[in-house]
Parts: C-alpha cells; structure tokens; sequence
C-alpha cells in the first residue's frame, strides 16, 4: 500500500515537472529590462570551486577574489592592462624616496550596510593583514609597509621600509569595515562591502546570491541580481553553459572541454594571454639535475610548440621566460633554447654523460642518469606534459620516472625541496616583482635552490627603483638568466578563458580573470 | 516460560550488537585519524597558499598543535569530541557541525531518492527476470545489470547531463534547489507547487544516476533468491491449489525471498549515502561528499575527521537496523 502511494506520488510528481519543462531552461524567470530589448533581472554565473570565505584578506582562492570584486572595492583597480585606476582611492601620491604612500579617499562611499566609508577602514584592513594571527595569505606582498596612518577621515598615508614598486599593484586588495574580523566565519558567507553588489545568501558548496547595491558610487549595477554557482566539474558547468542553466564561465577549462563549444554559435568565446605561465622546475642542489649539462638536455628537448599545439590545442602558446611576453618589461630579445636533438645529446656527451653499459640508459661515474619529473593531479594536461617529456627524454637515454600525487602533496614535497624536477604553475604575474620569491637566494617559493648574486641584486635592483625603463633591465636580465642556467624551462603561458552566452552585452574580458565589468553587464531575454 | 526465554535472547541479542558500536566507532576514529595524519602536506599550504614564506608556514603549524606528536594530537582530538565539539573548520572557519547540518540533509535526500529510483526499477526486473527464466527478458535484464555495475557513474552523469540538459534542454544540469520535503510540504500547503517541481527536477538525474547502480546489483539478488523460493514446495502446494500465478509470486515467493534482499538494499543505501561522492561532483549537488573531497585536497582535518566519521556510523547503523529487522521478521535468530 505505502509502496502504492509513492509510485502514486513519484509519477504525479514526474507529471508536474515534465509539464514545467516545455517552458525552456525554466530556472530563471525572466524580468523586464525597460525599453525596447528587454533584459533579464538576473545573472547566472558558474565558478569551479566554492568561495570558502569572501573575505579579501582571508580568501585564497579564485572563486573568493573573483567575485569579491563584485562585493567589495581596493583603493586602485587594475584595469584590462593591469594600470591602477582610482577606485575608493580617489588619487594618491608616491614620495620621492618611494617610502610614503598617500591615498585620497573618495568621499560619500557607504558600505553596504550603510556605514560611512572613512579611512579607518582601509588603516583596520591592512593593519589586519599584517596581524600575524590572521594567517592572511597574501601578507607577505605588504611586508615593506611599517604603518598605515590616518590624519583625516580622506586619508590615508602607507609608511614603507624599503622602496617596493609594485605594491601599488598589490593595493587592489578589497577594504573591509572595521569590526569585520571579529567575526571573520561569520563575514566570510556573509561579507559586507563597497562594491556593486551586496550578499543576499551564501549556501555551501552551492550558490551565492549577489543583490545590487542601489548606492554604489560608481552608478546603478545594470543587473538586479547574480547567482554564482559552484559547478565544480569543468565539463559540467561548460553543458550548463550550453544547456542555458548558466550564462557566463571562465578558466580553469580543459583545452578539451572547449571543443565542446567551440561550434556553438549561441555563444561567445574570449580567450586572451592571462597573467599565469606552466613551468618545468629544476633542483639545482640535486647531485644529477645540478649538472648544467643535464638541464640544458632536457630544455633542449622540450617542444614548446608542440606542447602548446597537442597538449593545450593552441590554447595556451609557447612561453619563453617568467617575465611574460605581455609583460611592460619583456623584450623580444631574449634568447631561449631551440628544440634540438643533436644539441641535447652535444651537451649530454661533453658532461661525460655516455652509456657506458650498453642498457639504453646513459650514465656518468657509475650514476645512472635516471630522475624523478613531479606534478599533481588537478590539472590533467600537466601529466600529460611529463608523460611527453618522458617519452621525449628516453631518446636521449634519460630514464624518467613519473610521479603525479595530488596538490597538497606535491605542494609540500616541492616545498621541501623533495623534488627533482616538476612540472607546475604560477598565477597572477601582476608585476614581474613576483619573481622575487622565485629566484632569490633563500626566497619563500624558491624551490629549485637557486643562487646568483647578480639575480639578487637584480631582483633588489627591481623594486628599488620606479623608473620603468630601469626596472625593465633588471627582470630582463632575471629572465635571462633563468633560461641559460635553465632554472625554469617556461612550457606555456597561460589563456585566460571567459565564455558567456552571446546575449550578454557590457561584459569586457580581463586577463588577471577580473569579473568586476558584470556590475555592468546585462543579459537580453 | 518459553517465551519469556525467547524475549530475553532477543534483548540479549539487540544489547550485544548495540554494544559492538562503541569498539566499531572507536575503531574508526582512530583509522581516519591516523590516514589523514600520515598524507604528506597539512592545511599550513592550503590556508597560507603558495605565496606565504616558510616563516608563516611553520607559525600555522606551531599555532594549530600540528607540530606535536600524532599520539598527542589524538589525544586531545578525542577530549575535544567527548565535549560534542567536532571542532572548527580551518579553511571555513566555521563550526563544522553547522557544515554537516547544511550538507548531510542534501546527501540524505539524494540516497533516498537514489534507493527509490533503484528499488523502482529492481523490483519488477528481479521478480521478472525470476519468473521468465532465461527468456529475453531475463538476460536482458542481465547486460542491464553488467552496465549498471560497471559504468562509472561520472560518464553516465555526463551522459544524462548531455542529453537530458544539453540536447532536450529537459532538466537542469546542477545543483540542488529547496529540499524536497519541506517544498512538498510547502506545495500542499499553499497549493502552489513550483518549488518542488523545481527541485524534483534537479534532484531527477543525480538520484538516477546513483540509483541505477544499486538497482543493478539489487535486481540481481532478486532474482537468485527469488528462484530459489520458486523451487519450493510450497509454491507447488500453492500452485496445485490453484491459487493466481501472481499472487503465488507476489504473495507466496517475493514474501519469503524478501529477507536477504533487505540487507541487500540496506547495504546499498548505506553505500549510496557514502558513495555518492562523484555523483555530487559531477552534478554539483552539495552535500557531504562535495565537503569531503574539499576538505581532503585542503587537508582540513576537523571537516573531514567528522564528515567521514559520520558518515560510517551511519552505515553502522543501517547495519544494525538490518540486524535487529532481521530479528523481526527471523525468529530463527532468537535461536543463534
């Protein structure tokens, strides 16, 4: 009888929803945009991992900063060029020695709870950071800062140790009310802000409501409300995409997902240079990957090309050094190492690496010439980089083995400096700055080792200095170096990627993977 | 006198498998305690990410007491549990009982709907399969249940997603909308059913999906015990009395096949509600599975330590209401 019943009620039910389905996507009901095209009230957006919190200071993770930039506002925001433009900052001044930063504050701005916004805030926001207790993870790009000053409500003055170019770049960073960490759990899901949009419902691993903010300073959000859901598999949220359910995603895709899309005409596909390379990373104190010779074999065995063209499908193009090719301070003159079979096995046999054995593999005073490449698992084609590459290096009588673990071991073996060579990362290459911690001596993400006086001084040299053409010859010759004493062997820089539904109008695609241009953005019924 | 004695076995019985909880539980809380110890990497990368300094990182572990030794660490895990505190999320930074409160009730509804879509489609093809021996049918329903066992569940998720979504632009692809009850509850109410409808189709293809494997292995038990209990002579007896064919198998043969297939099924539904791990991934839907495979890539100790420690206790007890079922509707158990 029970039994009876809920087949009764499964198929009435079944019955219910089939007749809702003729309406199309039916999730998102339509509003009325104004005159002429009318435009939907609502925004569907989907990201790849859930925000965790939206707290600037706390977030660590893509979904975090991105959509905090529609809740909250920086003193600067760095626009599609990576320029700092004004944003609650209305102007500011760099002293001389470059020691002394001082903001002017834009006046009238409220936060969402309708707070004045004063310059407490941002004196709350950064002294928070630099509070050790927080673990905030970006803490370490404000280090030069020794205080933050505020001599009026519109005003705000940043104190430095040691001159840092680049940290008005770093001053994007989302300005918090003060008060905020008291609570911090609390703030994270249900954040208050400047920005055009305000929080209105966060549910786990799920969906976050975005409302706009009738007051924001810089006009009217031009749509009421953006959902932000949490599609963590790539290929499911590009079928959402496809299916309708969702109108906007962005990278991290799979060169491989893409196709999927590709032929669909009802979309739009952005796909520009974005501020990340993939990079095979060398541990110079290891006793065989030491060996000069041997690193220089495997750059020259390395087809950038044809990594970027089969791995990445063209996605992701050929990478040269760190310093990006789209960066102010890159140069075409920079040399990298051709794709050459003779010239790897050259260098191999002037070391002294022969095969000695006759077993394939060649060998030095007994060592075999035999190494581990390390990579993790989130991002499949980068196993597929080092299956490549241990192909590729087998020819010359390297025996490779492979190992893929998942992010946090390998991220922990890499900081322990238990890899030999790997294959990974970075993002975010805002200024070139960010290979401070890469290459100096004793850095905090300088895994392979590395030590050169002149990078030091280089790297010193960087940020000690504002004039652009100075600071330009200092990371050319960073990346210079890198490539001839083959540090890193750069395999790709990476395609940011953005694919919306072609009904959406007012969008502009940033390459730092920015999504502050939807507070404009509209999307027609 | 008898019965008396009978009642006390039983007691006796249920006491016993009610104790065997404590060790069970106890065991696993040690065994996730010391597999997720033993991973290489702590939450220190996660929380700081890859720009923090070796500085900051040893302070989060100096700070969290991950420095100190595993046996110390247990220790004052479990005093901490024994106060009903599971503890703080280190990446949420909030309670993770309130993270199991949000996700554990979507993971329930998914298997329950799981186990429904599976005994919808079990049930009739195990009796049938049983009944039409080695007809088309039946060894249809035998490829059936092959596919359902060996297609990983992540393909057909896409598979569905594709068509279902994509294609025939039917259903949602992702997510969760209103849990399924209390939308119910609120249709009837009010009368105005979109809510349900709409979270009735987003939960449609994740519980097939999920149900679809149990179905496979469950029509199969069906059927084995079901041909068993065919061959009896009671169903000839039956038979010969000329009692209807359907109510010889409805009545006298599903009946009595019915004991070893509710374990099956319990089995199955305890699997779901812990295996549901990459039908949550691939459809989105956020319940516990979603946590945990978070939490394990962030090393996020307490979040996981009680998602799965919950997660098991809750199979042990599906087995023990299995057990004290079997008690029910098995009086030979009073024996044993």
């Amino acid at each position: 009888m029970k039994k009876k019943l809920l087949s009764l009620l499964l198929v009435s039910a079944m019955c219910v929803s089939l007749s809702a389905c003729g309406g199309g996507s039916g999730d998102s009901d339509g509003g009325d945009g104004g005159e002429g095209t009318a435009y939907r009230d609502e925004l569907n957006i989907a990201v790849d991992v859930d925000a965790e919190t939206y707290n600037p200071i706390l977030t660590n993770n893509t979904s975090g900063n991105r959509v905090g930039q529609l809740i909250f506002n920086g003193l600067v925001r760095l626009d599609n060029e990576l320029v700092p433009q004004p944003a609650l900052a209305e102007s500011w001044d760099i002293s001389e020695d470059g020691l002394t930063y001082t903001f002017h504050l834009r006046t009238g701005v409220k936060f969402h709870d309708g707070a004045d916004f004063t310059s407490a805030d941002v004196k709350y926001t950064y002294d928070e950071i630099m509070n050790e207790e927080n673990n905030a993870p970006y803490r370490n790009r404000y280090t030069a800062v020794t205080s933050v000053e505020c001599p009026d409500d519109e005003t705000v003055v940043f104190s430095l140790d040691t001159t840092n170019s680049a940290l008005i770049a770093y001053m994007d960073l989302g300005i918090i009310p003060q008060g905020a960490m008291d609570n911090a759990a609390a703030f994270g899901t249900a954040p208050i802000g400047t920005g055009p949009y305000k929080v209105d419902g966060y549910t786990l691993n799920s969906q976050t409501v975005l409302k706009a903010n009738a007051d924001y300073w810089e006009g009217t959000p031009a749509t009421e409300t953006i959902n932000v859901y949490v599609i963590n598999d790539n290929s499911t949220r590009l079928a959402s995409l496809e299916s309708g359910d969702v109108d906007f995603v962005c990278s991290p895709l799979t060169a491989s997902d893409l196709e999927l899309v590709k032929n669909n005409d009802e979309l739009v596909m952005n796909m520009v240079p974005g501020l990340g390379f993939t990079y095979l990373g060398f541990n110079v104190e290891d006793p065989i990957i030491g060996d000069l010779a041997v690193r220089q074999a495997v750059a020259y065995m390395t087809d950038k090309q044809n990594i970027s063209d089969v791995i990445y499908s063209g996605m992701d193009t050929p990478g040269k050094t760190p310093l990006l090719s789209s960066s102010w301070a890159y140069d075409d003159s920079l040399t990298d190492y051709e794709y050459s079979k003779e010239k790897a096995e050259a260098a191999l046999d002037e070391a002294g690496w022969v095969d000695s054995d006759g077993d394939g593999i060649r060998d030095k005073d007994g060592t075999p010439l035999a190494f581990t490449i390390s990579t993790h698992t989130d991002d499949t084609s980068r196993f597929q980089v080092v299956e490549y590459l241990q192909n590729q290096l087998k020819e010359i009588g390297m025996d490779i083995d492979v190992s893929v673990t998942e992010w946090a071991s390998f991220s922990d073996a890499m900081m322990q400096h238990n890899v030999q060579v790997w294959v990974a990362g970075w993002l975010n290459q805002l200024d070139p700055d960010r290979m401070y911690d890469m290459f100096y001596t004793n850095g905090g993400s300088n895994y392979g080792c590395y030590s050169n006086a002149d990078v030091d001084a280089a790297l010193d040299g960087g940020r000690l200095t504002s004039d652009e053409g100075e600071r330009a010859e200092h990371y050319q010759l960073i990346a210079q170096t890198v490539i001839d004493e083959v540090w890193y062997v750069t395999l790709v820089e990476q395609a940011y990627v953005s694919i919306h539904s072609n009904k959406l109008e007012g969008y502009t695609v940033y390459p730092s993977g920015s999504i502050y241009t939807l507070w404009q953005s509209k999307i027609a019924e | 006198m008898t019965i008396c004695k009978g009642e006390n076995m039983r007691a006796k019985y249920i006491m016993k498998r009610l104790l065997y909880v404590i060790p069970t539980a106890f065991g696993v809380l040690v065994i996730i305690f010391i597999l997720l110890r033993s991973m290489p990497g702590d939450f220190a990368t996660a929380l700081l990410g890859q720009d923090a300094s070796l500085e900051d990182i040893e302070r989060v572990r100096e700070q969290y007491g991950l420095n100190q030794s595993i046996f110390v660490q247990f220790i004052s895990y479990v005093k901490q549990l024994l106060t009903l505190n599971f503890g703080d999320s280190v990446i949420y930074k909030t309670p993770v009982i309130e993270m199991i409160k949000t996700a554990f009730p979507a993971t329930l509804e998914l298997s329950i709907m799981g186990l429904l879509w599976a005994l919808i489609i079990s049930v009739p093809l195990g009796i049938l399969s049983a009944v039409k021996q080695n007809s088309w049918l039946d060894n249809a329903s035998m490829v059936f249940a092959q596919i359902g066992i060996s297609m990983p569940v992540f393909w057909m998720g896409l598979l569905m997603i594709l068509l279902f979504s994509v294609q025939l632009n039917w259903l949602p692809s992702f997510g969760r909308g209103d849990p399924l009850f209390s939308a119910l509850i609120k249709g009837i109410t009010s009368g105005n059913f979109s809510s349900f409808t709409r979270s009735f189709r987003k939960i449609l293809m994740p519980s097939f999906a999920l149900g679809i494997m149990g179905s496979a292995m469950i029509s199969r038990m069906i059927r084995s015990t079901m041909l068993e209990v065919l061959d009896m002579d009671y169903i000839r007896t039956a038979r010969a009395k000329g009692t209807k064919e359907f109510k010889v198998v409805m009545r006298h043969a599903f009946r009595n096949a019915l004991p070893p297939v509710i374990t099956i099924v319990a089995l199955q539904f305890g699997a779901m509600l812990g295996g549901s791990i990459v039908t949550e991934t691939v459809f989105s839907w956020p319940g516990i599975g979603q946590i945990i495979v978070t939490a394990i890539l962030n090393r996020d100790y307490p979040v996981v330590q009680a998602s799965v420690f919950l997660i098991a206790i809750m199979f042990v007890l599906i087995n023990l209401v299995v057990d004290l079922l079997y008690v029910v509707i098995n009086p030979k158990i009073n024996e044993g």
